[in-house]
């Protein structure tokens, strides 16, 4: 049967950092190694696990477990709080690695990348640049450290080829053997396609993933997906590129659970205050202003308290940010025990900083948040900050964010 | 020491600190080597598996 596949030669490769963080502490602590481990941002009796190691994941371990419940399955678990230096001296690695070998890659995550080589002039086979890229991270970042390598035609195959022989395979999907692969998957098996998507699409009697391939895309577009979504699947399926796209910046902000709950005012603003500024360091890294901006809190009591409110005018100094944000907070019920907080900002557009102000006061702010920036870029960040968040900078820790790599290439920055 | 595991930058302020990660063969070490004033300490230790 044709099914109109890209016959083009894979050009895409998906690189997959396993079990990143659980990988990067295993590699620091030897006696860590093959021993059911995870991580945590803040060690208490209910954290949760952020990152298991394989050995935890083996025994049911898995990220989200309550670390309670993960010494009912395994009393040997060990569990540490991250340590967000050793990941990003692991990311830099990996891209560092990555980007040597095209300019056009992309990082997923903080674990997971893509390479272009579309238009790339190599004198190897990319099966051979993919062993020497597992060979490098050994050599370059620490020889605890596995990758998978996935090697498609497309985005969505050569993550898929990185999934099927973990923790440290290389494969490739092409056109040859495409089918062949479908036939060993389930559905829920593909990158996307989740339990409510698999429900949807076994109602309409496809099943296999290879019943998924040669379903006729109008059948997905018009009753499945009922969108675009079914055209895009139908071409995605087939190797044909349709995930290239820059996301859209819709928020930044900042949460933290609070590490004594409290209903302390001073400590609370603090704190609050120093995510305030570390929100507005990641608002100017991306070169946005903003327009929204919301606070909320969740008590110790069960349930919360947020408000919101959108400025004519956008924003991005730390002072304006911190003006916006207490005066919401202050309305918050001041007796009720916080546990955890947060806010984020939001209506993002591209900085106009670049635009001279008529008002004098708004030149002075500006060149007082560009000064402190330079500072913070130059000698390390938190050089230079409010004299109010002191409370703040001691207790909030540095927070390893799921999914995004703004963070960490923020933090690169300065290196 | 038998094995130099990690090592890898971080900072103190604006000072450079280096971590090293070391094993004797059964227990872990985690040194800190201050490059202003040129000082080690030793942070944590975690032993092998009894």
């Amino acid at each position: 049967m044709k099914y109109n596949l890209n016959t083009e030669d894979p050009q895409i490769m998906h690189i997959d950092l396993n079990s990143a963080f659980a990988s990067a502490e295993q590699q620091a602590w030897p006696a860590l190694r093959n021993r059911p481990m995870g991580v945590t941002n803040r060690l208490s009796k209910e954290c949760c696990v952020i990152a298991a190691s394989y050995e935890a994941k083996a025994l049911g371990i898995k990220v989200g477990v309550r670390r309670t419940e993960a010494m009912a399955l395994c009393p040997d678990f060990i569990m540490l709080e991250t340590d967000p230096s050793k990941y990003t001296h692991m990311y830099r690695g990996l891209l560092g690695i990555m980007k040597e070998y095209s300019p056009n890659i992309k990082m997923k995550s903080i674990d997971e990348g893509v390479i272009d080589f579309h238009g790339v002039k190599r004198s190897s086979s990319l099966v051979d640049i993919g062993m020497e890229i597992k060979r490098r991270v050994l050599d370059e970042i620490g020889n605890y450290m596995k990758i998978n390598v996935g090697i498609g035609p497309n985005r969505f195959l050569a993550k898929t080829a990185a999934g099927l022989h973990k923790p440290d395979g290389l494969d490739v999907i092409s056109h040859k053997n495409l089918v062949d692969v479908y036939k060993s998957m389930e559905l829920e098996d593909l990158n996307g396609i989740a339990e409510a998507f698999g429900s949807r699409l076994r109602a309409y009697n496809i099943t296999t993933p290879l019943e998924f391939l040669q379903a006729d895309e109008e059948l997905l577009r018009r009753r499945v997906f009922k969108s675009i979504n079914g055209l895009h699947w139908h071409n995605r399926l087939r190797g044909h590129e349709v995930d290239v796209y820059d996301t859209k910046l819709g928020m930044v902000g900042r949460q933290w659970v609070v590490k004594k709950p409290t209903n302390d005012d001073a400590y609370l603003r603090s704190c609050l205050h120093f995510l305030t500024e570390t929100t507005g360091m990641k608002l100017r890294y991306r070169n946005v202003e903003a327009r929204g901006v919301c606070v909320w809190v969740a008590f110790r009591a069960g349930g919360g308290w947020s408000d919101k409110k959108m400025h004519h005018a956008t924003f991005y100094t730390n002072q304006d940010i911190w003006l916006h944000v207490s005066r919401l907070f202050d309305k918050r019920p001041k007796h009720m025990v916080i546990q955890t907080m947060g806010l984020y900002l939001y209506e993002l557009t591209p900085s106009t900083r670049s635009q001279l102000s008529m008002f004098d006061d708004v030149l002075k702010a500006g060149y007082l948040t560009k000064a402190m920036d330079e500072i913070n870029d130059f000698y390390g960040t938190f050089t230079i900050y409010s004299a109010d968040t002191l409370t703040g900078t001691r207790h909030v820790k540095q927070k390893i964010p799921f999914g995004g790599t703004e963070y960490f290439n923020l933090l690169l920055k300065k290196a | 020491m038998t094995e130099l595991a990690l090592r890898h930058p971080t900072e103190a302020g604006r000072r450079m600190v280096h971590v090293f990660h070391v094993s004797d063969g059964s227990n872990g070490y985690r040194l800190e080597f201050d490059a202003e004033t040129l000082t080690w300490t030793l942070v944590s230790v975690i032993a092998e598996q009894p």
